[in-house]
């Protein structure tokens, strides 16, 4: 299981990029509830596909032929029910896909938020050609939007640790904002 | 606190790479991979990941590229990391927590020798046929 609310962030982007997305809109709100919703346009599920997904033994074979493995969703759906929080997957084949989940911050079995800052760094240094596009509500209700297409191109390549670091506190400082 | 703009980070990376130009130009360029599948996030490869980059920076490492993969498939010794750098056969390690983290940079990248008890793939055909 994953420990943080952030993990997801993680989990369910890099999916995305999996399913061949390279076009990413993701949402992080905090009031009262944690919502996330990540869409992408990546290969999509048809119905059967998608109600399979949820099935931790379900993978589409390719990166793991012959297991049967796939937590991912699976972890998450848990997740959500366990705390009896929402959680919904739209998705199309060739439409791309729509996972959004809410869950109540104030229930003891919800995990706790985690580092959202490095969650989002992480989320940027995926080995693909991508863009992110991160909408971000903060408890205080004050937002921020990133772009990792335009921090990209003023930083360069994201495994460099430099870069990482300057990303890093790019981040954090916008996510300081919140308690401001 | 007024946060940082665009701009702001455009100036501090022109000044980044003005420094790292005046450093040791043919620094040889050395690979961390991060397992970031499932198993490795639930086991705490963020974690993992966030230590080998405060280890770099304290200890001034230039040219080091920490990039973020899949899974290995050793789920089992999550989270795992491989490391590739030049004098050194590649190796895959297992179970590297934050602290087994600093220990590969301060044995394996910068003394030479393979962290023991956290081997877990490539091990001798590479030492004995160097790249």
């Amino acid at each position: 299981m994953h420990y943080s609310l952030s993990d997801f962030i993680l989990e369910l982007v890099q999916n995305s990029l999996e399913a061949g997305a390279n076009d990413l809109h993701l949402i992080i709100k905090e009031e009262g509830h944690f919502f996330m919703q990540l869409s992408d346009n990546g290969k999509g599920m048809t119905e059967e596909e998608k109600n399979r997904a949820l099935d931790p033994f379900f993978t589409d074979g390719i990166k793991h032929p012959n297991r049967r493995v796939g937590l991912g969703l699976a972890f998450l759906s848990q997740m959500v029910s366990q705390v009896q929080g929402d959680f919904s997957v739209i998705s199309g084949k060739n439409k791309g896909t729509c996972v959004s989940f809410s869950v109540p911050l104030d229930n003891v079995d919800t995990p706790p938020v985690g580092d959202i800052s490095s969650a989002i760094r992480q989320a940027f240094s995926y080995d693909y050609d991508y863009e992110l596009f991160i909408e971000r509500t903060c408890p205080s209700g004050y937002s921020y939007t990133l772009s990792r297409r335009e921090i990209a191109s003023v930083l360069g390549d994201f495994s460099i640790v430099e870069n990482a670091l300057l990303l890093d506190s790019f981040i954090r400082e916008q996510e300081a904002s919140c308690n401001t | 606190m007024a946060k940082m703009t665009l701009e702001q980070l455009r100036k501090l990376r022109e000044e980044k790479k003005k420094q790292l130009d005046m450093r040791d130009p043919d620094n040889k360029q050395i690979h961390i991979v991060v397992g970031m599948g499932t198993s490795g996030i639930a086991a705490g490869a963020k974690d993992t990941l966030d230590a080998f980059l405060r280890c770099i920076e304290n200890r001034g490492l230039t040219n080091v590229a920490v990039r973020q993969v899949g899974s290995f498939g050793l789920d089992y010794a999550e989270p795992t990391v491989e490391v590739v750098m030049p004098d050194m056969p590649r190796v895959i390690y297992g179970k590297v927590t934050p602290d087994v983290a600093e220990k590969i940079v301060l044995e394996h990248i910068i003394g030479k020798k393979l962290v023991e008890n956290h081997v877990y793939d490539r091990p001798a055909a590479d030492i004995v046929d160097k790249e």
